[in-house]
């Protein structure tokens, strides 16, 4: 790929139009992972900064989209944890099911705009797994390697933070 | 649990339905200069070769005078270092190595800031000049070095400028091209 080789040659103007080509898919993702605009931001210089830096290192055995994807996804589970988000705390008890709440799917009526809203509400741990999962694609053993916590874990932490969205549509309805 | 990866609910398949719609948002266009900002390379090797250049016609200019000085040894005037001579020589080169940024930068709406820096250092070489020209100080290498560092820093200021502008007019000529490649 002719872009990527540029920018292994620190060539300013193909870094450039690399950063034009997934700035905006990489700064949605950022949003969702942090859950407000400030750290987004950070998140998408810190994690494009890490890219040109590490550039060498990408071999071309994912495409350079996924590759990027990883770096961004990585720079804010990283900042979270630093932070505040503690996985070690996660119930990871399988079976310990939540509640079925009143949440009644077929009187719901769904928007984009209200399920981002109720993602917005949701803690750090439970938007960031419920995100990498249902949005940007990654399956429970990915996310578990991601996150640092068993494949368990993330099952069981998906399968709360769903419920937990539930609660807060019901809410909106 | 166990449902959650062959049988999606209505709300994960309207979410895996829709997933470009959550892409909706557009970064701050100024984050790539903040970027930029911290990357090694591309400016700063421009800054090395231009300096290497530089060099270069210093040293060429160092020969050239070191043969004009010694075919003039017997008329040279008191204060009259080689070193005087060489620079103005070298005055002339970076004169017009300034000169091309400052027109270069006309083009541009740049911040205020940039001239009132020039500004600034512009009265500091002037300064400077009146001394090496008073003669009086004790070591006039030393003023003839603060006035090539002079020259220096404001050609770097400028280089910087200019490429930090001239990077928002490329980008935004490469935002029809953003939209057909936001799918990954």
């Amino acid at each position: 790929m002719k872009l990527v080789d540029a920018c292994k040659r620190q060539d300013r103007r193909a870094q450039q139009k690399l950063y034009s080509q997934y700035a905006r898919a990489m700064y949605n993702i950022c949003l969702r992972m942090m859950g407000n605009d400030a750290d987004a931001e950070d998140m998408l210089q810190n994690a494009f900064v890490d890219v040109f830096l590490k550039i060498d290192s990408y071999r071309g055995d994912a495409t350079i989209g996924a590759w990027i994807k990883r770096i961004v996804i990585n720079t804010c589970i990283n900042h979270l944890k630093k932070r505040r988000l503690d996985t070690t705390e996660w119930d990871d008890r399988i079976g310990d099911q939540p509640a079925e709440s009143s949440y009644d799917e077929q009187h719901v009526s769904l928007s984009v705009d209200k399920v981002k809203r109720a993602m917005s509400e949701l803690p750090d741990g439970y938007r960031t797994v419920f995100s990498l999962y249902l949005i940007e694609g990654y399956d429970h053993k990915e996310i578990a390697g991601i996150m640092g916590v068993t494949e368990a874990t993330s099952k069981s932490q998906y399968s709360r933070a769903k419920q937990k969205l539930r609660d807060i549509l019901a809410e909106y309805a | 649990m166990q449902n959650t990866h062959n049988e999606m609910d209505h709300l994960e398949k309207f979410i895996s339905q829709n997933k470009g719609q959550f892409d909706d948002r557009n970064p701050n266009p100024a984050i790539w200069n903040e970027i930029e900002s911290r990357l090694p390379g591309h400016q700063a090797r421009r800054i090395s070769i231009w300096k290497i250049t530089s060099a270069a016609a210093v040293g060429l200019v160092l020969i050239l005078s070191g043969v004009i000085t010694g075919m003039r040894v017997n008329n040279s005037q008191a204060g009259m270092t080689a070193e005087y001579v060489e620079f103005q020589e070298a005055k002339q080169y970076f004169g017009n190595q300034l000169q091309q940024r400052v027109s270069a930068l006309s083009a541009y709406d740049a911040d205020p800031d940039v001239y009132n820096d020039l500004e600034e250092l512009q009265q500091v070489y002037d300064q400077l000049t009146t001394e090496l020209e008073d003669g009086l100080a004790p070591n006039q290498n030393d003023i003839i070095q603060a006035l090539i560092q002079n020259y220096q820093t404001r050609i770097d200021l400028l280089e910087r400028v200019l490429s930090r502008l001239e990077g928002g007019r490329e980008q935004m000529n490469l935002t029809s091209e953003e939209d057909e490649n936001l799918k990954i």
